[in-house]
């Protein structure tokens, strides 16, 4: 649940004027973030996704 | 097992280069040997086998040093830069001791070769290094099994954990080398895509000199 | 706390009173580690009888998100050259510097919302004005890259810091030393004191070089040339072509030096011109800092105050009467300024003894187990001035261990200053070094006029500035231009004692001083690292307390 305060702080910090420019890049990297933490998630329960991946 | 390691270990030392990179690769093992034994050393009351992980440390750092001069005499940089400390937290006493007997006794099996067939190659001042360490890992592997005996309600299970333990590690190696692969493809790939991006920030948020306002005041946040 | 990048460290403060602080390293035993400081934190509160619930707030020392934004939009303005770093870059961000705070509460075991970001270069502020003993000051902030800054000017007043101006990058005196650092074959934000060290043996020869990369204007803001510059393409060097081809071909990765080098004068010539030019600027922005606060007091923080030739000069030709940097000015000290922010408190530093302790029952015991010679001593301080006036060296251990990168005392190979060839024993045998690295003089402050030029003063006791010697001490202990990093010793040093004895044993009042550890390895703090570093010295006795041990 804590990564949850991190993600809001985040997108509070890059809602910025100076900073939304930046922001479709962020969520590009995020969204491949989240991809491998979840499979890396996964992989402690199903080993796997890896070889699949 | 023993042909197929004598192959893989001819393979890997066919060049002067490789050896020296194979010896940098020992040296960085060593070192992080070391601060795992250090550590132990530092979280173990019981005063023998305390002593006993100060001494091992002693090794390794001795291990590590012959490795990375050799290293440098045959071309490579000799910079020893390694990570280790957190595996008695991790393992716990049993299951750590019985992880450094396997590898110990599994590193007397290897150098055995690599010294072998370094001694075929003539590069015997290399060679020599590894039969120098010989009786180190005898000692190493000798008295931790001993420790393990009498730390552990069921060593035999414990090894068994730990040699688990240790082909878990060596997968997750692997699969964080071909997640780290895949990343670093996709990164790239969007890196390459963004020029327009790249240039259209320069306009909007160029590079400033001077003195830029002060910051507003801000407590911890 | 600081940590994430490199020299992590964690500070405490229970009941608005500073009781600790301490690096990492001195836990993990990884040199400069670059992790996160829980090994520290634990040790820190299991000293004061504490556990991690106890723990009501924890300041980090700077703003994650802030960060990783530099890194996007660097990643951006260097297109296309930035490529090769991108990919590792984003998985520093994404895997794990992102996370820091998560990272720190889980370490702990402690809820995430006890945990607070502050912001780079203001907890390097506060490292320097919070620990002074000024009621108010100016504060200059100068290193590699905060969030976004490479620099600030500040001003302090009781436990409020105020920014008046920040520079950003490229603009940045840190990255361009961390680039020819590389240049000179040295690691990246280790080698950067060698490279200081190493300037006492040239000419600015290449100061037209160092004037065209780096320029100044009127209200001490500077800029700098990127384009010798590789910290975004290639950070492992830091350098690009256009300081080879300005300077000449850059030196082999960790390649050992040699006066007789051919090629030793050119590096020493190169060292010396960015010294001479870092010693202009930094003086420029201290001018610049006093015409905006006309205050007489200045403190000085960030990487680069910790170049204490540069200090020096401020001192001797800046308009400030008193100026203070504290022993650990890097980022370490960026977790000690963190907190005192955070709580908005001061806590005059006047040692450097804020680390964690050396058991010496445990010692005693372990030395034993070990089959070293183990010897209660009635008179410590007699045994060791005796020791040392037979021109034998001793490794010394008393108390915690010191806060910074520099032995003060507290853990350090201490020999006499006048014996060359002790001297030259120490730095080939015991500590090996580069042969152009002196060590450091420890006086009394009763004797420190008579051998070196000025008095004792805020950042003697602390090894951050350079003093003249006005005799020859041995060049064990100066460097070739008789300059040295003197740290002078008052009645409630450890050491001032030892001084003391030693004077009456031998008519000498300085010894040679320099931290206690290996080649490549942090500073002994634990028994357990003493006696490590006993096995691997032989020769050399160890004092700790009253324990004297022997292999």
């Amino acid at each position: 649940m804590s990564r949850f305060q991190t993600l809001s702080e985040l997108v509070r910090h890059f809602l910025h004027r100076e900073r939304w420019v930046l922001l479709p890049l962020l969520g590009v990297l995020l969204l491949g973030a989240v991809i491998l933490g979840v499979s890396t998630g996964l992989s402690q329960v199903a080993p796997l996704v890896y070889a699949l991946f | 097992m023993d042909l197929w390691t004598a192959a893989a270990s001819r393979l890997s030392l066919r060049s002067p280069a490789r050896v020296a990179a194979r010896m940098s690769a020992f040296a960085r093992a060593e070192r992080g040997s070391q601060l795992d034994m250090l550590l132990a050393a530092s979280q173990t009351q019981d005063l023998t086998l305390a002593s006993q992980f100060l001494r091992h440390a002693h090794d390794e750092s001795r291990h590590a040093r012959a490795f990375a001069n050799r290293a440098r005499e045959l071309g490579e940089d000799g910079w020893i830069h390694a990570d280790g400390g957190r595996l008695l937290r991790q393992l716990g006493p049993a299951k750590f001791l019985a992880f450094v007997h396997q590898g110990e006794a599994r590193a007397i099996q290897r150098f055995l070769v690599i010294q072998d067939t370094l001694t075929q190659n003539g590069d015997t001042r290399s060679a020599a290094i590894f039969g120098a360490l010989l009786d180190d890992e005898t000692r190493h592997a000798s008295y931790t099994r001993t420790a393990l005996d009498s730390v552990a309600e069921n060593p035999a299970a414990e090894l068994r954990n730990a040699r688990r333990w240790s082909l878990w590690q060596g997968y997750r190696r692997l699969t964080a080398s071909t997640a780290k692969g895949l990343h670093d493809a996709g990164a790239w790939l969007l890196y390459l895509s963004l020029f327009p991006l790249a240039f259209w920030l320069r306009w909007v948020r160029p590079v400033r000199s001077g003195w830029v306002e002060s910051a507003p005041e801000r407590g911890p946040q | 706390m600081s940590g994430g990048y490199h020299d992590a460290a964690a500070a405490l403060v229970v009941d608005g009173v500073l009781v600790g602080a301490l690096q990492e390293e001195r836990i993990s035993r990884i040199k400069h580690d670059p992790g996160l400081p829980i090994g520290a934190a634990l040790a820190l509160l299991a000293q004061e009888g504490l556990s991690p619930q106890d723990v009501a707030s924890v300041f980090f020392h700077e703003d994650p998100y802030a960060h990783l934004e530099r890194v996007l939009l660097w990643s951006l303005r260097s297109f296309p050259k930035g490529l090769k770093a991108f990919p590792q870059a984003m998985r520093k961000q994404l895997g794990s510097d992102l996370w820091v705070l998560d990272s720190i509460a889980e370490g702990l075991g402690i809820p995430r919302g006890r945990i607070h970001k502050g912001e780079h270069h203001r907890s390097h502020a506060a490292s320097a004005f919070l620990c002074s003993p000024f009621e108010q000051a100016a504060i200059l902030t100068v290193d590699g890259v905060g969030e976004h800054h490479s620099t600030g000017l500040w001003q302090g007043q009781g436990a409020q810091i105020s920014c008046l101006g920040q520079l950003e990058l490229p603009h940045s005196l840190g990255l361009l030393w961390a680039g020819v650092t590389g240049w000179m074959g040295l690691a990246v934000n280790r080698g950067e004191h060698e490279v200081m060290g190493l300037a006492a043996h040239g000419q600015p020869r290449f100061s037209d070089v160092f004037e065209r990369w780096l320029t100044q204007s009127e209200d001490g803001s500077f800029e700098v040339d990127p384009a010798p510059l590789a910290w975004l393409s290639d950070p492992e060097r830091g350098f690009g072509p256009a300081m080879e081809a300005a300077l000449g071909p850059a030196r082999a990765f960790n390649a050992r030096w040699s006066l007789q080098d051919p090629d030793f004068q050119l590096r020493a010539d190169v060292a010396a011109s960015l010294q001479q030019r870092t010693n202009e600027v930094l003086l420029g922005l201290a001018t610049a800092l006093h015409e905006r606060t006309a205050s007489p007091n200045l403190c000085v923080a960030g990487g680069v105050a910790l170049n204490c030739r540069a200090i020096a000069h401020i001192q001797a030709h800046g308009p400030f009467e008193q100026v203070f940097v504290q022993p650990a000015a890097g980022d370490a000290g960026g977790a000690l300024g963190a907190v005192l922010s955070g709580l908005g408190i001061r806590a005059p530093m006047h040692h450097a003894a804020w680390g964690v302790c050396c058991d010496a029952g445990r010692a005693q015991d372990l030395a034993t187990e070990l089959g070293m010679k183990v010897e209660r001593v009635e008179d410590p301080v007699q045994r060791a001035a005796a020791h040392l006036a037979q021109g034998q060296a001793l490794a010394w251990v008393k108390g915690r261990c010191e806060w910074g990168p520099r032995g003060l005392g507290n853990r350090a190979i201490l020999a006499s200053a006048a014996d060359e060839a002790l001297g030259v024993r120490l730095s080939t045998q015991v500590k090996p070094r580069a042969p152009f690295r002196p060590f450091a003089p420890i006086v009394s402050n009763t004797s420190f006029s008579e051998h070196f030029e000025g008095r004792p003063d805020l950042c003697t006791p602390f090894m951050t500035t350079l003093r003249q010697s006005r005799n020859d001490l041995s060049p064990a202990t100066t460097h070739v231009d008789g300059s040295a990093r003197v740290q002078s010793v008052g009645p409630k040093d450890a050491l001032h004692e030892v001084l003391a004895a030693f004077e009456k044993e031998s008519g000498q009042s300085v010894l040679l001083n320099t931290s206690l550890n290996g080649p490549g390895d942090p500073a002994v703090a634990r028994e357990t690292d003493a006696l490590a570093w006993l096995m691997a010295h032989p020769g050399t006795p160890m004092l700790i307390d009253d324990l004297w041990i022997q292999t």
